[in-house]
């Protein structure tokens, strides 16, 4: 009787256990449409990229409140989710796609969207794009979008996979009382400006750019090369742009880099690198240490001068009251012929990118398919656009959309770029590798040569899988159509 | 002269135990403050202390530590019955094939998580686990089985023969020389592969982010990301937190201590 209660006991706990844990699981799964055909459900993943601000959650549950109003037909199940990293958001989509468990809608990054649009995971959106939509009046829905925006969206064969809902613009934010009592009146509109500015506030004893460069996600590196390489290169943009469409696309950069006229270990290229380094001195000590965020907290401390930030990342800097100082936003200041016989002498916008990008895979039931659609093009009505920019300072993603004051110094000034070398949806590993590469080049760890040959490598190894994929040769002319 | 040295090895003992305990008093200062502390005190606590971050992490929380505890449980259970069964029949039988299935086993410590994550991930919602506790218990129980087995298995190959002849010659079946005999022998290794599962199962982040979907079956580690508040307070709330989402861990810890200690030195001694 002893012996069999022993047996018994752990045999009753596991049968137990196992109960529980059955009534307690949940397999709900992708909920599908009503089968009446009267209700949609309409299952959205949409990623949080504050960093656990709840005017994010809130305004993403008053989007998908109004839309229900307005749409009583579909009832959309919002599920919020925050990724600890890229890599993290990265595994999430791939295993949902490939799984086919992916919800109807769900944020990915305008940098994988055409990846898996070629891959048959996600819906090909171009012929949305095209039509009308209830929100784009009596124009095509791509018309809402301004060229930059659709020149980084569309894929080499010019299809569209996502939708974004808002645009990155970037700007230096300044401490207005340090820059007043070092005694500069104006901003910097020019680089020599810019440095003389540092100069001054070296002597308070601040750092006078709080610069981070720990990693490719600190963007700060990424995005100062590639504006400054884009003020020297107007003069290459006629060898490159030879469909004359305004803007180097993918095919047009790929020629460059095979034919050599993209030669980032020859001037005006490699000269950017210098005049970074020259900078540096200004940054702080351990920049290649300093995060994102550290950045940001020296800026409130009133220990650095000035960060570099997009719109909706200055939100946290803005409405603060850990603030104890007036800021305010300026564009990166431009190179002049002081600086390089190149230079445009004037500023190029990195701003543009696009930014909380939305798909839908393949696997959506085809009963969802328009309501899907419509709540991807309510995103970018000026409702939802005016929603977004007042709470979460997100620059709209449509054109000509009115800014509040608040992003009144994100509103774009200067030219837009027509290369946008180095920029991830061109190629990431020469965007993720031009960041840890630079790292070494910075500290003095490796040379310039030695930096560019390697970066080099990298991007005629990208450029040679991208005429592979595509079947894009010299002979017909990289897939690019006469004007 | 031995003086010196005594005070020398003193000071640099207290330098690494202060070393060891910032990250964890930072941790707690800053749960206790508003983003305006954190910035302008940031090493020191600061007054008035919010408490209340405590609270409203909790009320974010308590329903994912739930969880949590019951896939930490399930993952110790069903690897301590896989591994102690299969750590049995190695140390106790010879069978045909026995060192080929073993190495076979402990090969497959050697394929890195990441590898299999996507097969897996395929095979659970074939199975149609996904967005259930189960997925998250036998996800992480299959890959930590493995070292599981090789360490009770070292465990039971040093008990005494002579205990588990004895038992043998009285009478007692396999059955009951494993419940009976081996397992409350083998209690430090036990001890020490609830531990390490323990770990394994509370920090695990990707599989359960990939095989879960909602609110209703996901751990705290997912949720501590999404912990929530206005931009003053919401930097304290996450550490409050963390440091709530790591109570139940210590406490298993706290009790299973000695054991713990015993298992990891265990065969570190002969005779």
């Amino acid at each position: 009787m002893n012996m069999r209660n022993h047996w018994m006991r752990p045999l009753l706990g596991a049968v137990s256990a196992m109960l529980l844990l059955n009534g307690c699981s949940s397999d709900s799964g992708n909920s599908a449409s009503g089968g009446d055909g009267k209700s949609i459900d309409l299952n959205v993943m949409v990623m949080l990229e504050s960093d656990g601000d709840e005017a994010e959650r809130q305004s993403w549950d008053s989007i998908a409140k109004t839309y229900m109003e307005s749409h009583p037909g579909v009832k959309v199940n919002l599920q919020m989710q925050h990724f600890a990293g890229v890599e993290q958001h990265r595994t999430w989509v791939t295993t949902q796609l490939i799984g086919k468990t992916a919800p109807d809608i769900f944020t990915t990054r305008y940098i994988w969207d055409q990846e898996d649009l070629k891959k048959g995971l996600l819906v090909d959106l171009t012929p949305y794009y095209k039509q009308k939509t209830a929100y784009s009046g009596d124009q095509p829905w791509e018309k809402l979008f301004s060229q930059t925006i659709l020149q980084q969206l569309i894929g080499d064969d010019k299809t569209y996979a996502s939708v974004p809902n808002y645009v990155n613009s970037v700007r230096v934010l300044y401490n207005k009382d340090l820059f007043a009592q070092a005694g500069i009146k104006e901003v910097p509109k020019t680089w020599n400006e810019f440095l003389d500015a540092q100069e001054k506030l070296l002597k308070l004893n601040v750092v006078p750019f709080a610069f981070p460069n720990s990693k490719p996600g600190d963007y700060n590196y990424n995005w100062t090369i590639r504006i400054l390489t884009e003020e020297l290169l107007t003069g290459v943009y006629e060898k490159l742009d030879i469909d004359k469409s305004g803007f180097i696309e993918v095919n047009e950069y790929v020629r460059g880099v095979d034919q050599g006229i993209i030669d980032i270990e020859k001037s005006p290229y490699k000269d950017v690198f210098a005049i970074v380094k020259d900078w540096s001195k200004y940054w702080p000590k351990g920049y290649n240490g300093l995060d994102f965020d550290t950045a940001g907290d020296l800026f409130l401390q009133g220990k650095a001068a000035m960060v570099m930030r997009t719109s909706a990342q200055s939100k946290a800097l803005y409405e603060t009251s850990a603030r104890k100082f007036e800021m305010a936003a300026f564009p990166l200041p431009y190179l002049t012929k002081e600086n390089h016989p190149d230079a445009a002498g004037k500023l190029m916008e990195i701003g543009g990118v696009p930014a909380g990008n939305m798909a839908i895979p393949k696997t959506i039931a085809p009963e969802k398919m328009d309501a899907a659609v419509d709540f991807l093009a309510y995103t970018t009505s000026p409702k939802v656009q005016g929603l977004l920019a007042e709470s979460l300072y997100r620059t709209p993603v449509v054109e000509n959309a009115a800014l509040p004051d608040k992003l009144k110094g994100f509103q774009f000034v200067g030219d837009r770029m027509q290369l946008n070398i180095y920029a991830g949806e061109v190629d990431k590993n020469v965007t993720e590798n031009n960041q840890k590469l630079g790292q070494l080049y910075l500290e003095g760890t490796s040379t310039q040569e030695k930096y560019l040959a390697e970066l080099k490598k990298i991007m005629v190894d990208g450029v040679k899988k991208k005429m592979s994929d595509n079947q894009w040769t010299k002979e017909n002319n990289y897939g690019i159509k006469a004007p | 002269m031995k003086k010196i040295g005594t005070w020398a090895n003193c000071a640099v003992l207290t330098l690494l135990l202060l070393l060891t305990l910032v990250p964890f008093y930072m941790l707690i200062v800053t749960s206790l403050k508003y983003r305006d502390q954190v910035i302008h005190e940031f090493w020191f606590p600061a007054l008035p202390l919010h408490w209340s971050n405590y609270a409203n992490a909790f009320v974010q929380l308590w329903p994912f530590l739930w969880n949590s505890i019951l896939i930490t449980a399930g993952i110790i259970i069903c690897v301590l019955v896989n591994a102690s069964l299969a750590g049995y029949a190695f140390a106790r039988f010879s069978f045909w094939g026995k060192s080929l299935m073993y190495y076979l086993i402990i090969m497959l410590m050697m394929v890195p998580s990441f590898l299999i994550l996507i097969p897996q991930f395929i095979l659970f919602k074939n199975l149609g686990l996904i967005n259930t506790y189960w997925a998250q218990i036998f996800g992480p129980m299959a890959g930590a089985s493995a070292m599981a087995t090789m360490l009770i298995r070292t465990f039971f190959e040093g008990l005494s023969t002579g205990v588990l002849e004895a038992a043998e010659v009285e009478g007692a079946g396999d059955g009951r020389i494993y419940l009976q005999i081996a397992l409350p022998l083998s209690l430090p290794i036990l001890s020490t592969v609830a531990v390490i599962n323990a770990l394994l199962g509370w920090n695990n982040y990707v599989w359960p982010l990939v095989v879960t979907s909602g609110d209703k079956v996901k751990p705290v580690i997912l949720a501590l990301s999404s912990v929530h508040g206005s931009l003053d307070q919401v930097q304290g709330l996450q550490f409050a937190g963390y440091v709530i989402s790591s109570v139940p861990l210590l406490l298993l810890f706290l009790f299973a201590t000695k054991s713990f200690v015993s298992g990891i030195t265990a065969g570190a001694v002969k005779g």
